[in-house]
């Protein structure tokens, strides 16, 4: 159960380009150079990176939306030049450049990104059913926030997972904020997960500020379902720095957050607390985590720039069509 | 008349043993109804004030609530805190306020874990730790109320701390300059493992040693590996050292909730308190009360110390004879 030296190593590079594609998000949304809108992550990419990098090919998923789901394709290696490619509106990118920030990379077990709270819950349960079918010890990732537990499907979701012993993975990134709304106001009880309870899941309440113990849970939560033992529930306790999505204050509730409190937080940011672990524990030496941070800023610039020069998608009225089910 | 502490650690009960094994799970709903029934008793017995350690829960506010007018002359508040990290320090900090504040006795909520960082506050205020972890052999299975009474009873000077409390032997893991580098209330043990990672321990196969201060049959973790094979009595004045390999006398022991787990035993001996043993490993990381904590640092030689002057812990049933003996229920009863 406990993780070698190569998975950290592949852990802590994971979550070193995560958060570089994250940022350079975040600067080229601020300078006009993203289409849409952007869900920044800083400070709360450590789940994802952890859940995705444990695991396998032949997993599908539903990663939860802060930064768009970055942690999962650079995680699970998913051609992520398409997804910057879509996010600039571009052809060749993975929705053809139409879709604005939503990713799909199906060969990878990614189906789709939604445009509102808590859509990925009834098709990851329907993909656990598919995994539990093809007895092939698949898992179906459903990733979602603090506020997409809170909708009516998060609960169906759970009720039919416990029922059937699907091997879905709950795994619930609780930053304790909805947007605007506190999270202690809009759950009666502090943990979400206390509500897997109720449907008699096992659950478990994680640091989500460390990488390795995330992915350690991770471990012990696929390993569970892929036994056939049914769904698990894992709350991640995190947080982010910015707003919820670039541009909208950054409130809770109706007050400002202060300086004071992002600081703070920033004292656990994951990227410090598993740089300070690889080198204190001897996995990596400051030159090999200088040179991991210099490749993943070479690979985000080489990427955005095959991006950039991609035309931008014009498509024609036939073709748009052609990729709606139900006008 | 004395304040009581309360430490509520929100955390508890809820990490990757309700996974791995079966671990109970522990709702903090269930803590803050636990704390009512603990302030109602108190209240009921004549405590004036009872201040618990601040956290992120907000379980004042939610007691409160709770409790709303039910109170009589017990006042309720946060332990005043100039901030909160939310962190294992938090407690440290609290244990050690209510110490400089002379706080009659505190009420830990929590696992093994919980208690041990109280003691790392103070090593001095007498304690009455709960369970809500996950193997809980240090702290007792105890209901809210009678946790309650207990403690008022001490407060209320109706019984007499000494007479109420036994002493528990304690773990120092001592440097190579003889400092203490951390302690522990029931077992230390070391790991062949290169990573913090979730902290907990649960995997008896990378066990390589193990020190503890007492190895009841009745209890579950890692030192049921002793309690199944050399059995010695809580708050005693014998402790064990045992080495684990792939050879020796073949044991069967409860090392997690629903985990019975067979390890081989090389070596043990019981160890006076008072003695210091040397750790015979010079690699792993070193899980104190069930939760892993540091890396032993390369070269280094390290020692345990088993010492007899642990904390006072709070007996709630001797406790609660004492107070009964002493006509106080009688006397107090039209208050009830």
């Amino acid at each position: 159960m406990s993780l070698t030296k190569e998975q950290m190593i592949k852990l802590y590079r994971n979550l070193i380009r995560a958060h570089e594609y994250d940022t350079t998000m975040y600067r080229r949304m601020m300078s006009g150079r993203l289409i849409g809108f952007y869900h920044p992550g800083e400070g709360a990419m450590a789940p994802g990176v952890a859940a995705h990098t444990i695991m396998r090919d032949g997993d599908y998923t539903f990663p939860h939306h802060r930064a768009h789901g970055m942690a999962a394709m650079v995680s699970r290696e998913m051609d992520i030049k398409r997804y910057l490619a879509e996010h600039t509106g571009k052809q060749g990118g993975c929705c053809e450049g139409r879709s604005s920030f939503h990713g799909s990379f199906p060969e990878k077990g990614l189906f789709m990104y939604s445009g509102y709270i808590g859509a990925q819950f009834s098709p990851a349960v329907g993909w656990g059913w598919a995994a539990k079918r093809n007895g092939r010890s698949q898992i179906s990732f459903c990733g979602a926030g603090d506020g997409g537990f809170g909708q009516g499907r998060a609960h169906e979701a759970m009720l039919m997972s416990q029922n059937w012993k699907l091997p879905v993975i709950f795994w619930c990134e609780n930053n304790g904020l909805a947007i605007y709304g506190d999270a202690a106001e809009m759950h009666p009880t502090e943990d979400i997960s206390s509500l897997a309870q109720g449907y008699g899941m096992p659950a478990m309440v994680i640091d989500g500020q460390d990488l390795f113990a995330c992915a350690e849970a991770a471990v012990a939560a696929f390993e569970h379902a892929r036994e056939g033992k049914g769904p698990v529930f894992v709350e991640l306790k995190t947080c982010r720095y910015h707003e919820h999505d670039i541009g909208t204050p950054d409130l809770r509730g109706d007050v400002q957050r202060s300086e004071e409190e992002i600081a703070e937080l920033r004292d656990r940011d994951p990227v410090l607390l598993a740089t300070k672990r690889v080198l204190d524990e001897g996995i990596l030496s400051q030159d090999e985590i200088d040179q991991i941070k210099a490749q993943a800023k070479q690979e985000v610039e080489d990427n955005w720039n095959w991006a950039d020069a991609q035309p931008i998608a014009q498509p024609t009225e036939e073709e748009l069509m052609a990729a709606v089910f139900a006008p | 008349m004395k304040t009581v502490g309360i430490i509520v650690n929100p955390a508890s009960g809820k990490d990757i043993r309700r996974v791995i094994a079966r671990g109970m799970t522990v709702t903090n709903q269930e803590k803050i109804n636990a704390v009512c029934r603990m302030v109602l008793a108190m209240d009921a017995l004549g405590v004036e004030r009872v201040e618990i350690m601040p956290e992120s829960t907000g379980i004042v506010r939610r007691v409160r609530d709770l409790l709303g007018n039910d109170l009589n002359q017990l006042e309720l508040v946060e332990l005043e805190m100039p901030y909160i990290i939310g962190t294992q320090k938090d407690t440290i900090r609290a244990a050690k306020l209510m110490e400089e504040q002379d706080f009659g006795c505190v009420i830990v909520m929590g696992g093994d874990g919980t208690s041990r960082v109280t003691v790392k506050g103070s090593n001095n205020i007498p304690l009455l730790p709960v369970s809500t972890g996950t193997n809980n052999v240090f702290p007792q299975m105890v209901e809210g109320t009678l946790a309650g009474l207990a403690a008022a009873a001490i407060a209320t000077n109706r019984v007499c701390v000494h007479e109420a409390c036994q002493q528990s032997m304690r773990l120092e893991l001592l440097n190579e300059a003889s400092e203490i580098e951390d302690i522990a209330l029931v077992d230390l043990v070391v790991v062949d493992e290169g990573d913090i990672g979730a902290r907990a321990v649960w995997d008896e196969s990378t066990v390589k040693e193990l020190f503890l201060t007492h190895s009841r049959p009745s209890d579950i973790g890692l030192s049921a590996i002793g309690g199944c094979m050399h059995p010695l009595p809580k708050f005693g004045d014998k402790g064990l050292h045992i080495e684990l390999g792939m050879s020796g006398q073949e044991v069967l022991a409860p090392v997690a909730p629903g985990m019975l787990k067979r390890v081989h035993v090389s070596d043990y001996q019981v160890i006076e308190a008072g003695r210091i043993i040397p750790l015979k490993s010079e690699y792993g990381v070193v899980a104190l009360d069930g939760e892993r904590e540091l890396n032993l640092k390369e070269g280094e030689k390290y020692r345990v110390f088993f010492n007899q002057e642990g904390p006072q812990v709070i007996d709630v049933d001797r406790t609660l004879e004492l107070l009964i003996a002493s006509g106080a229920m009688s006397a107090i009863q039209e208050n009830l």
